[in-house]
């Protein structure tokens, strides 16, 4: 009897899985990315913000700056709604560097979105 | 008037007067050497001379091309896209985003100002004021926890914006007299949005479950709440 209880509440839980996950899949949104990379002092400055659309939304982020093919740092955030970050990295001048976010809304990975500066 | 044989008569005795003024004192041997600058002069009149047509055609030329420059001055000065598209805010489609970013003169001396709808959809009430580094963001909410965002950022050195339009299609719309790019939704989950510039070269965004009558409606009631 008890066995069957187990298996019957371990298959309800299955289900309800289930049908949350490709519920949650569904959730994918409108979300704007707002991003800055400058330059001071042998720093490169770099910013982002994303939004999502729903206070429910959760968002997770990674922020990379990347010299040609060498990633110089990585830093990550997650959160409900909207996140930030705002980050410093030392740099040398008279090269172009590159600010990639890489970004997921309710564990869907989006697109990234990048940005290239030349520091002179 | 003088008649023009008389004329004709006159330089003739003139020219022979002086030739033969010169001749006399005329030394082979201590001849007149004239400066390069002077030859270089005599040079280009005597190309114009035998180019009588070529020379009368570049003339038009750069007359036309005068024209043109001060009639793009003149477009650039009173209409604000044209202004925009040069020195401005751009926005283009990029992959699945839709892309501002900054091109030309960027005016840091500009004081911030702060920006907010005069008229958002019945029910919604303001939930939250946030502001990171130039961008703002002001979010309503109603009854059904559906959030409505009010945008934008002060100051595009070094910025750019992008927003997610892989879910829908965008078109052209405008807000007042500004150009704007508007988001319609395929999804029941995801918001419709709109975006543009305005005339103080501030990017705006405004997104929600709302119509695309009420995403333009509150962009045209957005006024300066202080400075």
């Amino acid at each position: 009897m008890r066995y069957k209880s187990t298996l019957a509440i371990g298959l309800t839980l299955v289900f309800v899985l289930l049908l949350v996950i490709p519920a949650n899949a569904e959730q994918t949104r409108y979300c704007d990315v707002y991003r800055k990379l400058s330059f001071s002092n042998n720093a490169a400055i770099c910013k982002c913000e994303i939004s999502a659309d729903s206070s429910s939304d959760w968002i997770s982020a990674t922020m990379e700056l990347w010299r040609g093919t060498t990633m110089l740092n990585s830093w990550s955030t997650s959160g409900a709604e909207s996140i930030s970050m705002d980050e410093t990295e030392s740099v040398t001048r008279y090269q172009t560097y590159r600010l990639v976010i890489n970004y997921s809304v309710n564990g869907i990975t989006q697109s990234p979105v990048e940005t290239s500066k030349y520091y002179g | 008037m003088i008649p023009n044989d008389i004329l004709r008569e006159a330089a003739a005795r003139t020219y022979e007067g002086f030739v033969s003024g010169l001749l006399s004192d005329y030394d082979a041997e201590y001849r007149h050497e004239f400066s390069s600058e002077f030859e270089k002069k005599i040079m280009r009149l005597k190309r114009r001379a035998d180019h009588p047509i070529f020379y009368q055609a570049l003339r038009r030329v750069a007359v036309i091309l005068l024209a043109f420059l001060f009639a793009g001055a003149v477009w650039i000065a009173v209409d604000s896209d044209a202004r925009a598209a040069f020195f401005g805010w751009i926005g283009e489609i990029s992959g699945s985003y839709f892309e501002y970013h900054h091109e030309g003169i960027t005016d840091d001396a500009a004081e911030p100002m702060d920006y907010r709808p005069s008229w958002i959809p019945d029910g919604y009430s303001e939930k939250s004021i946030s502001v990171f580094d130039d961008k703002t963001t002001v979010r309503y909410e109603n009854e059904k926890g559906e959030l409505l965002r009010f945008s934008y950022v002060n100051s595009h050195e070094n910025v750019d914006w992008s927003f997610d339009v892989s879910k829908g299609n965008t078109k052209s719309s405008s807000v007042g007299h500004c150009m704007a790019s508007l988001f319609i939704s395929e999804l029941d989950s995801v918001a419709n949005g709109l975006t543009w510039v305005n005339d103080d070269d501030i990017a705006f965004c405004v997104t929600g479950f709302i119509s695309e009558n009420e995403l333009i409606r509150i962009a045209e009631s957005v006024h300066i709440s202080k400075k």
